[in-house]
């Protein structure tokens, strides 16, 4: 039990925050953690300490998309995202002024939600890279993708990221 | 870079913003990309847009996962590991409710049979031996049975004449015709009585 709690705590954090972000929701992602540390359980026995971290990513990038694609089915398009309030704090960018932070604000809002919109695997290798700061390795390990890959997939990620938020806010500048 | 991307440098640029943005761009790339984007402030908008998208998630921060989540886990785990070493092997289970059990047992005990018949079955034994040594073999059986009762007849023989003989039958006719000789005397006496 005592080698188990060690690899919970190795890779709990992670793998809600990947939940997290990909789902948008407290609930499923706690949901999907507790299905992937019983999956964790289950494999103990034959499982390499290194392992661990990359193994549970992908179990969770899996439950993610799993989850995905029954919303799309159910919904015909992803939910939205931080529904009542429940988005993470971010850290402050060191001497913002609050104008900057009020705009880093909704720019972070409009991320969080974009997160959802972009497709897999892009979306799992952006939460990873960008937010999580694995390194590019440890990503192509949890995505069980060759580097280089990673690396391309990383920048269109990004950059389907960055043309959501500028479609959006042309939309909203033409709605408005 | 194609000549065809040299001559559209904002649409190659919008698709490589960030591999710029991480230094990713060879060389002569880079410096391409740093001549255009000192003249087009629309393509020196989206690099620096890029490059605060790319400043912001690095701000979004990792979520702690509740300790309820963990808990639950712990929970469910330690029930199902106490369930198991509890139960050991319950072979009750076999013959318990659902259903398939007791009918996969069925079917396997039904092919085992089966495959038993189909493995043991009657086949023709080739016999380790022929009609010629089954022969020889009825005569030396011949032979020794023959054998055993000459060597018992012989023995009889022997311990007639030499036991039973001398030692019970001869002493008893010995001891009969004494007796008879002593009656043969009286009768003879008594007839000569009578005749007189």
């Amino acid at each position: 039990m005592e080698g188990f709690e060690a690899m919970v705590e190795q890779c709990r954090n992670r793998v809600y925050s990947l939940a997290y972000y990909s789902l948008g929701s407290r609930e499923e992602a706690e949901d999907i953690t507790q299905d992937v540390l019983i999956k964790l359980w289950d494999h103990r026995s034959s499982m390499d300490q290194n392992r661990v971290l990359p193994w549970t990513l992908r179990v969770t990038h899996n439950a993610c998309l799993d989850v995905h694609r029954k919303r799309q089915v159910r919904n015909g398009t992803p939910d939205g995202h931080c529904k009542g309030g429940n988005c993470p704090e971010t850290i402050p960018a060191p001497n913002a002024s609050p104008e900057a932070e009020l705009e880093r604000s909704d720019l972070r809002r409009q991320i969080e939600s974009g997160l959802q919109r972009i497709d897999e695997p892009y979306r799992t290798i952006v939460i990873l890279r960008e937010i999580q700061d694995m390194s590019y390795e440890e990503v192509s390990a949890a995505m069980a993708m060759p580097l280089n890959t990673i690396k391309v997939y990383l920048h269109r990620g990004r950059r389907m990221l960055r043309e959501l938020i500028q479609e959006k806010a042309s939309h909203d500048t033409v709605g408005a | 870079m194609t000549q065809l991307e040299r001559d559209n440098l904002c649409p190659w640029l919008n698709e490589n913003v960030e591999r710029f943005l991480d230094g990713e761009l060879n060389p002569s790339e880079t410096s391409i990309a740093e001549e255009h984007l000192a003249t087009c402030t629309l393509c020196a908008q989206q690099v620096e847009f890029a490059g605060q998208i790319s400043s912001t998630l690095r701000t979004l921060p990792i979520v702690d996962c509740p300790d309820s989540v963990t808990e639950a886990v712990y929970e469910k785990v330690a029930v199902s590991a106490l369930k198991r070493s509890m139960q050991g092997f319950d072979w009750g289970r076999l013959f318990t409710p659902p259903v398939w059990r007791p009918a996969l047992i069925g079917v396997v005990s039904v092919g085992l049979v089966a495959l038993i018949a189909v493995i043991g079955g009657r086949r023709d034994v080739v016999p380790a031996y022929t009609a010629r040594d089954l022969a020889r073999a009825r005569v030396e059986a011949k032979w020794a049975l023959r054998l055993v009762n000459q060597v018992g007849e012989r023995a009889g023989a022997q311990m007639r004449n030499e036991l039973l003989n001398p030692r019970v039958i001869r002493p008893v006719i010995r001891a009969v015709e004494t007796e008879a000789a002593k009656r043969g005397s009286k009768r003879d006496a008594q007839e000569v009585r009578n005749e007189g």
